[in-house]
């Protein structure tokens, strides 16, 4: 995640986590000033205070996470594998004389998480991806892994019978096997190299 | 819990990038979650297309090792492509606190879970006080 995020967020994160509370005390102190000590203000004082613990504690959280992210990661990240990076699942196209096999890493998903959807000529990934942990806010030595909803449409390169497309989902790899049309194959042409 | 440095398996030259491109199968860090849990620290992996049988997870003087191979059987031609079926590899340090004679593994939907538990001595507590 760190990678996604612009360079300078950590700077800005910073100056913001200084600087909503100093903004937030103002109005505390001027709206102390405005209303005279009246049950009304006194409330609304109570209720700006709270919001300002809880952006600073929010942004204290995001803070100490990006800093783990980037000192952990430092010397793997230009290496890491490409799934989920941006939300979507990495995928990879083979083609044989009669099919178009697509390949999508999507580790850590139930079948049930993900449609397939294909057209003719594209194919259309949809999916759901939870964090599993059963703790409801862990503390994180690492989070790398990718989670989220993703949405991920490959056009294929050539015409493809969708009625005997054939999906498997295994190990965390998803292999759709699409045979070509008789027109694509037909399509074909073979440039020979004298 | 921290990330050994030599991140590649022994026997391999890992003098920056060019040369693991170089060497003959080439090896990832699959990309970890590692996060605390009562009694425990549980870390996940992502290792696509890893079935269990291709999968080792050892702990050597405090070191563990998560190595790991994609199935490769892919026919035809490669037309596009943004990952490779290839090797899985990282190391960690474990503290003195994880029992590792305890480690279980777990390997679902191309996903590694390990769950390192504390040893008895580094959970806390809780002290009785007996008041005479």
């Amino acid at each position: 995640m760190a990678e996604l995020l612009p360079h300078n967020l950590k700077h800005a994160l910073t100056r913001l986590r200084e600087d909503v509370p100093v903004t937030l005390d103002r109005w505390l102190r001027r709206s102390a000033v405005d209303t005279h000590e009246n049950r009304e203000g006194s409330q609304r004082r109570s209720a700006l205070a709270q919001l300002r613990e809880n952006i600073h504690e929010v942004l204290n959280r995001w803070l100490q996470r990006l800093k783990r992210e980037s000192s952990d990661s430092k010397d793997n990240r230009r290496r890491l594998p490409a799934f989920f990076r941006d939300g979507d699942p990495a995928i990879r196209l083979e083609e044989t004389d009669d099919e178009i096999v697509v390949l999508a890493e999507m580790p850590g998903l139930d079948p049930e998480d993900f449609k397939v959807e294909a057209t003719d000529d594209r194919l259309i990934l949809r999916g759901q991806k939870e964090v599993e942990s059963e703790e409801r806010d862990p503390r994180y030595y690492y989070a790398e892994r990718m989670f989220g909803a993703f949405t991920r449409t490959i056009p294929l390169p050539c015409q493809v019978d969708v009625s005997r497309a054939n999906a498997t989902y295994r190990n965390g790899l998803l292999r759709i096997v699409l045979p070509k049309t008789e027109h694509a194959k037909a399509n074909r042409v073979r440039v020979r190299v004298a | 819990m921290a990330e050994k440095t030599i991140s590649a398996p022994s026997g391999q030259q890992t003098n920056g990038d060019a040369e693991i491109t170089r060497a003959q199968e080439r090896h990832i860090p699959p990309p970890v979650d590692i996060y605390e849990a009562p009694g425990e620290l549980v870390l996940m992996a992502d290792l696509p297309g890893v079935s269990k049988e291709n999968l080792q997870v050892h702990v050597d003087d405090g070191t563990l090792t998560i190595q790991a191979k994609a199935e490769d059987n892919v026919p035809g031609e490669p037309i596009y492509r943004e990952f490779e079926l290839t090797g899985f590899f990282r190391q960690f340090e474990l503290s003195d606190e994880i029992d590792t004679e305890k480690i279980k593994a777990e390997m679902k939907n191309g996903v590694l879970t390990l769950h390192l538990p504390m040893a008895e001595k580094a959970k806390p507590r809780q002290v009785e006080v007996k008041v005479s």
